[in-house]
C-alpha cells in the first residue's frame, strides 16, 4: 500500500499552504488544491487520498458540494471541514452527510493534526477492509456450486454426516469438498471460516466507523 | 340766564349784588370759553341758553338756539328727564343743516320752581365709536379667521383672570358654551402633569418680556378625561401705564394627530434604523470575520510548522520557542475575538443553553398577567410536562413567546365573546419541540395574511411590524421554524419548533 495521501482544498493560498506544511509534519504526503473541481478531476489523488481537509465556502463547488459528489461516487474518504464561518446549519449539514469533523478557523493545529491522523488510520482500516472484502469475495466466487452448498452447511453448524444426507452425497465426498473450501478460502479452521463469512456479510455496515 | 348761576352766587345785600355780578361775568366767560357744547333747557325741553360750541355743533352759527326744542336735536321726549338721569346714552343727533352725528350727554339739574333747569354737556362721540366699532369688527374678523382655520382663540384678561375662549376651543375641550372660565381652569388646570412646567415657563418668559411670544406644546385634558396634544401661541396685546400686561390673546391648535404621527414615525424610523444597523453590522462582522480568520489560520499554522521544524533540527533554544508559541497563541486569541464580535452582532449576544420552553411560557404569562386580566383573556395551557429542553438563548425565547402571546391578546381585542388564548407544547417525532399559541380572535387581516412575517407588515395602529419578523429570525437562528397553522376554523395559531437540546 502507498503512503497515505492527505488532500487539502482551500481557495486561500496562505491557508492552503500552511495546512499543507502542517500536515506534512505528520509525515504524510500532501496534495493541495485551490478548488474542489481540481481535486475531482484528479483521479490519482482521489485514489490515494486517506483524508480530505476541505474549506466549506469556496468559489465554484463548495466543500459541502464536493462531499455530496464524493458520496454519490461511493467514496469513503474521511473529510475534515475547516471554515471561517461557523454557521450552525452548515455544520449540521456537513456532519449529517458524514463529515469526519468540522473545525472553525483559526483552529489549534494540534487538534487538526490529531484528527487528520485518526482520519488516515480510519481510512487505512476502511481501505484494508474493502481490499479484504474484495479478495474474499473473489475467493468465494472461485467455489463450485457443490462447494458453496457444503460451505452453507458448515456455516449453518451442521455435521458432515448431516450435510451428506442433505445433499445426497457420501461423507467422504463432503470431506473432500470441505478441504477444498478451506483451501480456496485460505482458512485454517472452521472457526476462522465462520468469522470470515460473518465479516463478509457486513460489507456495507460500519463503513463510516471511526 | 342769570338764574342759571344763581345757586353758585347766592349772596345777600349790596356787596352781595356786586359779587353776584362778578359771579355772573365769570360764569358767562367760562360758559362761552369751554370747548364742550353746553345746552341749558327747561323741563319742557326748550333751550334757554347755549354756548358757542353748542351753536357750532348743531349748526346755528352765532345764535338762535334759544327757544329751540331739544326734540329737534335728538330723541327727546317729555319723559327724558324723568328720574333725572345723569347721562344720556350715545344716540343719533342732528344739526340744523341736516348733518347727523352720534352724541352723548352729561346732565345736571338746577331747581327753579315750579320747574327746573337742565344743563346738558354734549359730546360728539361719532369718531370714538367708529374707531371702536372698527376695532371690534377687526377683532371679530381675525377671531373668525382663526376659528375657521381650526384654531381655538383665547382672550385672557390678566386683571380679572377671566378668559374668553372661542367656540372651537370650547368644542375641542368639550365645555358647554355657558360656562364662564378663568385662566386657572385651563392652565395649569387642564395641562398634563408632565407638561405643566414647560408650558408655565413659556408663559412666564413672555409675560416677563424675555420672549416676544408665548409658544408651547402640551397635552390638554378634555372633558372625557382623555388628553390631546395642542400647540398654544399667544402674546400680550395690552399693557397698563406701568407696562404690566393686562390682556393676552392667542390661539390653541389641535396637533394631536400630527404629534402622534410624528412620534410614530420617529419610533418606526428608530426601529428601522436599528434593524438596518443590526443587519448591516451582522453582515459586516460576518464577512470581516471570514476575511480575518483566513490569515489568522495561516499565521497560526505557519508558526506551528516553524516550531515543529525547529524541533526536528535539534533541541530548540527557548529564546526562539517562546516567541513562536506566543505568535501561535495570539493568532488563536485574535480568532476568538473576531468570532465573539460576529456572534454578538449576528445574534445580539445571545447565550445558548438548555431552555425549558414550558417554563418560558409560564414565566411570560406570569409577567403578562396584568394584560391578560385587563383584556379578560382566559389562558388555557396544554403543556407536555415531559417536554425535553431546547438549545437556545433564554431571553430570546422569552421574547418570541411574549411576542406571540401579545399578538394573540391584541387579535382578540375586538372580540366581544369568549377570549381564549391556548398555548400548547409537545414533542414531535423528528426530535423537535413545538409550541403553538392560538387565539379566538378574528384571524389574520387580509393585509398581512399573505406573509405575516414580512418586516413592516402590520395592522396595529401603533405597530411597527417587526415583531413577527424578529421572532422568525430568532427561531431560525436557533435552527428552528416559525409558521402559521391555518387548519383551525377560528382565530390564528402561530407555531414554532426548535431542535431538542443534545444531552
Amino acid at each position: 500500500m502507498n503512503a497515505p495521501l492527505v488532500c487539502v482544498v482551500d481557495d486561500d493560498d496562505a491557508v492552503r499552504l500552511s495546512i499543507g506544511l502542517l500536515v506534512e509534519t505528520l509525515g504524510f504526503p500532501v496534495r493541495c488544491f485551490a478548488g474542489a473541481l481540481d481535486l475531482l478531476a484528479d483521479g490519482e489523488a482521489l485514489e490515494g487520498a486517506h483524508c480530505l481537509v476541505l474549506d466549506v465556502r469556496m468559489p465554484g463547488l463548495s466543500g459541502v458540494g464536493l462531499q455530496e459528489r464524493l458520496g454519490r461516487l461511493g467514496s469513503v474518504i474521511p473529510i475534515i471541514f475547516v471554515s471561517a464561518h461557523g454557521d450552525v446549519p452548515m455544520v449540521a449539514r456537513a456532519m449529517r452527510e458524514g463529515a469526519f469533523d468540522f473545525l472553525q478557523k483559526p483552529f489549534n493545529e494540534q487538534v487538526l493534526l490529531d484528527r487528520v491522523h485518526e482520519a488516515v488510520q480510519v481510512a487505512g482500516r476502511r481501505r484494508a477492509e474493502a481490499a479484504w472484502q474484495q479478495a474474499f469475495r473473489g475467493r468465494l466466487d472461485a467455489l463450485t456450486v457443490r462447494e458453496r452448498e457444503v460451505l452453507d452447511g458448515m456455516t449453518a453448524g451442521r455435521l458432515n454426516k448431516q450435510i451428506a444426507e442433505d445433499l445426497g452425497i457420501s461423507m467422504k465426498t463432503v470431506e473432500q469438498h470441505r478441504a477444498r473450501v478451506m483451501e480456496k478460502l485460505q482458512v485454517e479452521s472452521l472457526a476462522e471460516l465462520v468469522a470470515h463469512v460473518i465479516r463478509a456479510a457486513r460489507t456495507q455496515e460500519g463503513a463510516w466507523g471511526g | 340766564m342769570q338764574d342759571a348761576g344763581a345757586d353758585a352766587c347766592d349772596v345777600a345785600g349790596a356787596d352781595g349784588e356786586r359779587q353776584r355780578h362778578d359771579c355772573e361775568v365769570c360764569y358767562r366767560a367760562v360758559f362761552r370759553a369751554v370747548p364742550e357744547p353746553v345746552l341749558v333747557a327747561d323741563n319742557s325741553g326748550l333751550i334757554v341758553d347755549a354756548n358757542p360750541a353748542a351753536h357750532d355743533l348743531y349748526g346755528f352759527g352765532d345764535g338762535g338756539m334759544q327757544g329751540v326744542s331739544l326734540a329737534e336735536l335728538f330723541a327727546w321726549t317729555p319723559h327724558t328727564f324723568g328720574g333725572r338721569p345723569d347721562r344720556l346714552a350715545a344716540g343719533p343727533h342732528r344739526s340744523r343743516d341736516g348733518r347727523r352725528f352720534i352724541g352723548e350727554a352729561v346732565l345736571s339739574y338746577i331747581e327753579r320752581p315750579p320747574g327746573m333747569l337742565v344743563i346738558l354737556v354734549i359730546r360728539n362721540v361719532t369718531e370714538t365709536l367708529e374707531a371702536q366699532s372698527r376695532l371690534e369688527e377687526a377683532e371679530e374678523r381675525w377671531r373668525f379667521a382663526l376659528d375657521g382655520a381650526g384654531d381655538g382663540v383665547w382672550d385672557w384678561s390678566l386683571e380679572s383672570g377671566e378668559i374668553e375662549v372661542s367656540s372651537s376651543f370650547r368644542a375641542l375641550i368639550g365645555w358647554p358654551d355657558a360656562v364662564r372660565l378663568r385662566r386657572g381652569d385651563i392652565w395649569p388646570g387642564r395641562l398634563h402633569p408632565d407638561d405643566v412646567r414647560g408650558a408655565m415657563a413659556a408663559f412666564a418668559a413672555h409675560l416677563a418680556g424675555a420672549r416676544p411670544i408665548t409658544e408651547a406644546e402640551f397635552r390638554l385634558r378634555l372633558e372625557d378625561a382623555s388628553y390631546r396634544w395642542v400647540a398654544l401661541r399667544g402674546r400680550v396685546m395690552e399693557r397698563d401705564a406701568a407696562g404690566l400686561p393686562r390682556r393676552m390673546i392667542g390661539t390653541v391648535r389641535d396637533v394631536h394627530e400630527r404629534y402622534l404621527g410624528a412620534e410614530r414615525e420617529k419610533h418606526q424610523q428608530q426601529e428601522l434604523e436599528r434593524a438596518a444597523r443590526l443587519i448591516h453590522v451582522g453582515e459586516m462582522a460576518s464577512s470581516l470575520a471570514h476575511e480575518l480568520n483566513q490569515p489568522l489560520t495561516a499565521l497560526r499554522n505557519f508558526s506551528a510548522v516553524a516550531l515543529r521544524r525547529l524541533d526536528e533540527v535539534g533541541p530548540l533554544d527557548e529564546r526562539l520557542r517562546e516567541p513562536l508559541k506566543m505568535i501561535a497563541e495570539q493568532a488563536l486569541r485574535a480568532g476568538a475575538i473576531v468570532n465573539q464580535v460576529r456572534s454578538f452582532a449576528c445574534k445580539g449576544g445571545g447565550q445558548a443553553g438548555a431552555v425549558a420552553l414550558n417554563e418560558v411560557v409560564r414565566g411570560v404569562l406570569r409577567f403578562m398577567e396584568f394584560e391578560t386580566r385587563a383584556h379578560a383573556v382566559q389562558c388555557v395551557l396544554e403543556l407536555d410536562e415531559a417536554l425535553p429542553a431546547v438549545q437556545a438563548d433564554q431571553v430570546q425565547m422569552e421574547q418570541v413567546v411574549s411576542n406571540l402571546i401579545k399578538n394573540g391578546i391584541d387579535a382578540m381585542r375586538s372580540v366581544p365573546s369568549e377570549r381564549v388564548l391556548r398555548i400548547r407544547s409537545r414533542r414531535l417525532p423528528d426530535a423537535t419541540v413545538e409550541v403553538a399559541v392560538s387565539d379566538s380572535g378574528e384571524g389574520l387581516a387580509d393585509a398581512v395574511r399573505a406573509d405575516p412575517f414580512a418586516p413592516f407588515a402590520t395592522t396595529k395602529p401603533d405597530g411597527v411590524g417587526l415583531g413577527l419578523a424578529i421572532c422568525r429570525s430568532i427561531v431560525e437562528n436557533h435552527g428552528g421554524r416559525l409558521w402559521v397553522d391555518s387548519s383551525s376554523a377560528a382565530g390564528t395559531c402561530f407555531c414554532f419548533s426548535l431542535p431538542v437540546a443534545r444531552v
